[in-house]
């Protein structure tokens, strides 16, 4: 009856690994989630939450390491795109007074000023990498740039930064990707810390944007207190098209990742609801729509794996996305000739 | 066919009478460019040889209607076949309309969403299965029954959510192109805020808080600013308050399909929101 609003305009082909997820308390994902992709952010194995896979944890002191955590993450998602959060400094890299209030370590939300540790520490990150089997892996430049726990520092200070990182990365393994930080949403609050960001001086006449493969966001939009929220797709494609719509204004053409997207534990339909938002990341011509998170606490779909493996199945690599039809309810959808509604 | 005509313009015509009487093209020579006829377009000539014209098709998007969208209060599902009683009566028996409930409030994790509804009384209607999902709105000619579960519900509120919505599709506009829209609302008078935002591009450029005041109709635009990416925006108010002179200025790409909703939101599950009419209007130019 409704006349639905259709955002495909050319077919779009669905990219590598583009089912993502992650997790915190465990090793490993069952292997009966079907997903091609894992991120490392918030990524414990079973080494407690002080012991995450970041750089302050890693190496929290010059010539002091932890591998335990980096090493368990990589060796068992040999087999999976691997995405892995910088960002999140150890101290002794930041000669600064600590502003305080950081989710990992003291100073892991400030900009490490002392970058030539830091592009040694990073090359020790991709070096173990690659000791361990693993090139190629997305390495993502920082954690939600909007929130002061991750990152409360000047955002013009990420531009140098995002210069020495990719260039070490780079040199070290040619084939590795870069990711720049994510924000929270790209809402009016987060939005311009993104702008801000992309356009910082890289310090050598360039800027930070200059220096990635894609850029990242998040996408939550749930209050504790409201279940249902507004899980409506037009809020979804409207994501894209605030973050599109920036790369435009700034002349980029970078693809987007969604390296986060949850659903409150409270919405009975959030499997519904993660699978009709990977669709529209996948129409809109994303490369990543990453679900938050297999045990992640109030966000855990460890109870809806059957989307997750819908969503698997539907977004397999080259598969063809000719039409996807978007509104309140539900999304429509021709995926390789077969229409879908989710 | 008149050649004098070929270069001299570039019009848009809203009839065909007026076609003919600025080209001096009679019925044959209109016959043989085979223009559409069509009332939610325009005929518009346009060169692409000295001595050929064609139509250039939709120029104009028309979408509006009159079927309400209720946002109503909390309520009570009274029974297995759709009968529903809100705690707060709406100030007169709206009759066929879209309504939204929250997640599970007709049965088992119901979907949030818009249901087509026939209210038959200030308080109480009867809700179908047909749902509104996008586009230009239609009463179903056979609603389809829904089983329902009963029991209480209470409505979500403290963000908005998408009422009418309709697609502007990538490179529709042009570079001057613009929207003209307009809504009428309806609320009860009390102190907690009922809001009615619009939405283009995913950017909220409109939308006036209502207290006591019950009935408003708004209207505005946004035009291109001679570039797919910048635009201006106005509002005009008929009732609205405090939102006359509002100039909001984006940066929608509107080389891209952005999406134009229609929103709504009440502050207290008490209260109701209604989207009385709407209709938007997207011109190429």
């Amino acid at each position: 009856m409704s006349q639905e609003i259709e955002i495909i305009s050319t077919p779009v082909v669905v990219p590598k690994a583009f089912i993502g997820t992650c997790c915190a308390n465990i090793a490993k994902i069952p292997e009966d989630a079907l997903y091609d992709t894992i991120r490392s952010w918030d990524h414990n194995s079973l080494y407690g939450n002080t012991a995450t896979a970041v750089a302050t944890f890693i190496n929290p002191a010059e010539n002091q390491f932890n591998w335990q955590t980096f090493d368990s993450f990589i060796s068992n998602h040999l087999d999976k795109r691997i995405i892995f959060v910088l960002g999140a400094p150890p101290d002794y890299l930041v000669t600064r007074a600590a502003i305080g209030g950081s989710y990992k370590g003291t100073k892991g939300n400030m900009c490490p000023d002392n970058l030539i540790g830091w592009a040694n520490l990073v090359t020790k990150l991709v070096l173990r990498a690659k000791l361990l089997g693993k090139t190629g892996i997305l390495w993502q430049l920082w954690n939600e740039i909007d929130q002061s726990a991750s990152y409360a520092d000047t955002i013009s200070l990420l531009g140098p930064y995002t210069k020495i990182t990719a260039q070490t990365i780079k040199n070290l393994d040619d084939s590795a990707v870069i990711l720049g930080p994510t924000i929270a949403g790209p809402n009016p609050i987060a939005m311009p810390f993104m702008e801000n960001y992309l356009t910082s001086s890289d310090g050598a006449g360039g800027i930070a944007a200059d220096w990635l493969d894609g850029i990242c966001f998040h996408l939550y939009n749930q209050v504790a207190s409201q279940t249902s929220a507004n899980e409506s797709a037009i809020f979804y494609y409207n994501a894209v098209t605030i973050v599109k719509g920036l790369l435009n204004k700034l002349n980029l053409d970078l693809p987007f990742y969604v390296t986060e997207t949850g659903v409150l534990n409270s919405n009975a339909l959030k499997g519904k609801n993660l699978l009709q938002r990977s669709i529209v990341f996948a129409a809109s011509g994303g490369k990543l729509c990453l679900w938050y998170s297999y045990d992640g606490g109030t966000y855990a779909y460890t109870g809806y794996l059957n989307y997750l493996s819908t969503a698997k199945d539907l977004l397999v690599e080259g598969n063809l996305i000719t039409s996807c039809k978007i509104g309140y309810g539900y999304v429509l959808c021709t995926i390789n000739g077969i229409n879908y509604k989710l | 066919m008149g050649n004098n005509f070929l270069n001299s313009f570039d019009a848009i015509f809203d009839t065909t009478e007026q076609m003919q009487a600025s080209t001096g093209f009679t019925s044959a020579d209109l016959g043989k460019l085979a223009f559409i006829n069509s009332t939610s377009m325009v005929h518009r000539l346009v060169s692409v040889s000295p001595i050929t014209w064609i139509p250039e098709t939709s120029p104009r998007l028309t979408f509006g209607s009159g079927i309400p969208f209720i946002l109503p209060s909390s309520g009570t599902v009274n029974n297995t076949v759709g009968n529903i009683t809100v705690s707060t009566g709406l100030d007169y028996v709206v009759g066929p309309s879209y309504t939204f409930f929250p997640l599970g409030a007709l049965y088992t994790n119901s979907p949030s969403g818009w249901y087509y509804t026939n209210w038959t009384a200030a308080t109480l209607c009867v809700v179908y299965a047909d749902m509104y999902v996008s586009g230009i709105p239609a009463i179903p000619s056979n609603p389809i029954p829904l089983t329902t579960v009963a029991g209480a519900y209470t409505q979500s509120t403290g963000f908005d959510i998408f009422g009418p919505s309709y697609a502007i599709p990538g490179k529709f506009l042009g570079p001057n192109g613009f929207i003209e829209w307009n809504r009428v609302i309806n609320n009860p008078n009390s102190g907690n805020n009922k809001i009615y935002n619009l939405y283009f591009g995913g950017v909220t450029f409109q939308g006036q808080p209502q207290t006591t005041n019950p009935k408003a109709a708004g209207q505005g635009t946004i035009k291109n600013r001679g570039r797919a990416g910048a635009q201006i925006a106005a509002n005009a108010s008929y009732g609205d308050s405090a939102n006359a002179s509002s100039l909001p200025k984006l940066s929608i790409n509107t080389d891209s399909t952005q999406v134009f909703a229609f929103a709504l939101q009440i502050a207290n599950a008490a209260d109701y929101a209604i989207i009385e009419s709407h209709f938007l209007r997207a011109n190429k130019v």
